[in-house]
């Protein structure tokens, strides 16, 4: 009641919380491209005849899908620290425990797509003479990578998004620069607000772009 | 084409059997192939043919009986699959080519990867065989934007790159509109002149008497009669047989006839 809402205090923080960028940008990249390729090997181990690395691999899936990602970060934070003391950069702890939970969650929409392909492609594969590596490297993974790759698309804006916690393990992204500059200038509302507008400004035209990119090439078969 | 230098038989099947659950879908087949023989398999629907085709390049595991393709011991356990396969071309049902390369790379994929063929050869090898099925000019289209025939004839390729000693079709036009049949077995029966070695599950009984060598009825999970094609369909000699495929030609006339 009776704020009095300060648009230049909202307006001189942009240049601040756009010193974050950097940060927010190698969380999300470094998380993303560390996690493809496991989310690969954990969709092979799933599927694996070896009932040992299916266990595993379902284990670690069904944890990391339903713990909360804020324990995860806040877990990597303080255990091995002080459990064990080891110490690791905000940077190292951010992406490991991003890399952990968004890894699982890549594995469920690779998997997902791989069940979509037809089974005559295998067959296809094998009657040329392939074994089982090769039809999975050559013909099956590529496809569930295409079938995958509008959910992934979307996958990617939402860790962008998400990747505003890392703040609170000491990274210098976005959200941490604007909780800095707040508690100098006593202006958390405005501060708060300009970096809400500008996640949206930076999310909502990649969620467009996705969007046309994948209405115009559908996976055919 | 890759005539086998081996004398004998290309394909050797004793007593194959095969149950799905408590269905006995394979109850003792035999059935030997001589090299550049042509041989169609026919009968109804679930009379265990396509079964056995399968069993013989083993997508499917027969539960007994022995079976020898291309000198390779299908049923020892012994045997390495995989290579033994690259003798024995399969073209299935629904061409299944693979939609995310282009027409000329669905053919070069078995040697490029299972051969390491240089990409050279396996390209030039690759251009000759769309050529040989009438597809040079969609070498670098994608499978989904080929008609069902001519997608059959790419997975023709496809089988052919690997330069097989036999080749297996199962149903390779029952999926195609009937104006694209033709397109398909045209290409099938050049193949036949020059010598291939074929083994076909085909309802196409016309070309069935124009191509094969000998038709193998199966009904019920065994084969009941075997011969020439102008034996068997002037004279069969089970009922069965005659009545099945009299039946066929009643319904192809049928279809010809109201297709014009």
């Amino acid at each position: 009641m009776g704020y009095q809402f300060e648009w230049q205090a909202a307006i001189d923080s942009i240049p601040v919380i756009l010193t974050g960028l950097s940060a927010t940008l190698a969380v999300t990249i470094t998380v993303f491209l560390v996690s493809l390729p496991f989310a690969i090997a954990v969709m092979l181990a799933r599927l694996s005849r070896f009932r040992f690395l299916r266990v595993i691999a379902y284990a670690y899936t069904e944890l990391f899908r339903t713990l909360p990602l804020l324990i995860v970060l806040t877990w990597f934070y303080f255990v091995p620290a002080i459990g064990f003391g080891i110490r690791m950069s905000p940077f190292l702890v951010a992406v490991v425990a991003f890399t952990l939970t968004f890894t699982a969650f890549l594995t469920e929409a690779l998997r997902g797509a791989l069940m979509a392909i037809d089974p005559g492609q295998r067959e296809a594969a094998m009657s040329v003479g392939m074994t089982s590596p090769q039809v999975y490297r050559r013909v099956l993974i590529p496809q569930a990578l295409r079938y995958a790759t509008p959910v992934i698309a979307t996958m990617w804006v939402s860790l962008f998004r998400d990747s505003a916690l890392v703040a609170l393990v000491g990274v210098h992204d976005m959200l941490f620069e604007a909780r800095t500059l707040a508690v100098v200038n006593y202006r958390p509302i405005e501060v708060l607000t300009m970096t809400g507008i500008i996640y949206f400004a930076l999310t909502y035209p990649q969620s467009v772009m996705i969007e046309r990119i994948f209405a115009k090439r559908r996976v055919r078969s | 084409m890759n005539m086998s230098s081996t004398t004998g038989p290309i394909v050797l099947a004793e007593d194959v059997q095969k149950s799905f659950g408590a269905n006995r879908i394979l109850k003792g087949v035999d059935l030997t192939v001589a090299a550049g023989e042509v041989v169609v398999l026919m009968g109804p629907s679930g009379s265990g043919k396509s079964t056995f085709l399968r069993c013989l390049n083993r997508l499917t595991d027969p539960d007994g009986g022995r079976i020898v393709v291309a000198g390779s011991v299908m049923t020892d356990p012994a045997t390495n699959l995989p290579k033994a396969r690259r003798r024995i071309g399969f073209v299935s049902q629904h061409f299944h080519l693979y939609p995310h390369m282009t027409v000329l790379a669905n053919v070069m994929e078995g040697p490029r990867t299972v051969l390491r063929v240089p990409r050279q050869v396996a390209r030039e090898r690759g251009r000759d065989l769309l050529a040989r099925v009438g597809l040079s000019d969609k070498e670098a289209a994608m499978p989904w934007q080929l008609s069902g025939g001519q997608q059959q004839r790419v997975a023709i390729a496809r089988a052919l790159a690997m330069e097989p000693t036999v080749m297996l079709f199962d149903e390779p036009t029952s999926a195609l509109d009937p104006e694209l049949t033709g397109e398909v077995l045209d290409t099938m029966q050049q193949l036949a002149l020059d010598g291939l070695t074929m083994l076909i599950v085909s309802h196409e009984i016309h070309f069935a008497s124009r191509v094969a060598d000998r038709l193998a009825m199966f009904d019920a999970g065994c084969v009941i009669e075997e011969g020439p094609p102008e034996r068997l369909l002037r004279s069969a000699s089970q009922e069965r047989t005659g009545r099945f495929l009299a039946r066929l030609m009643s319904w192809e006339s049928d279809l010809a006839a109201t297709s014009r």
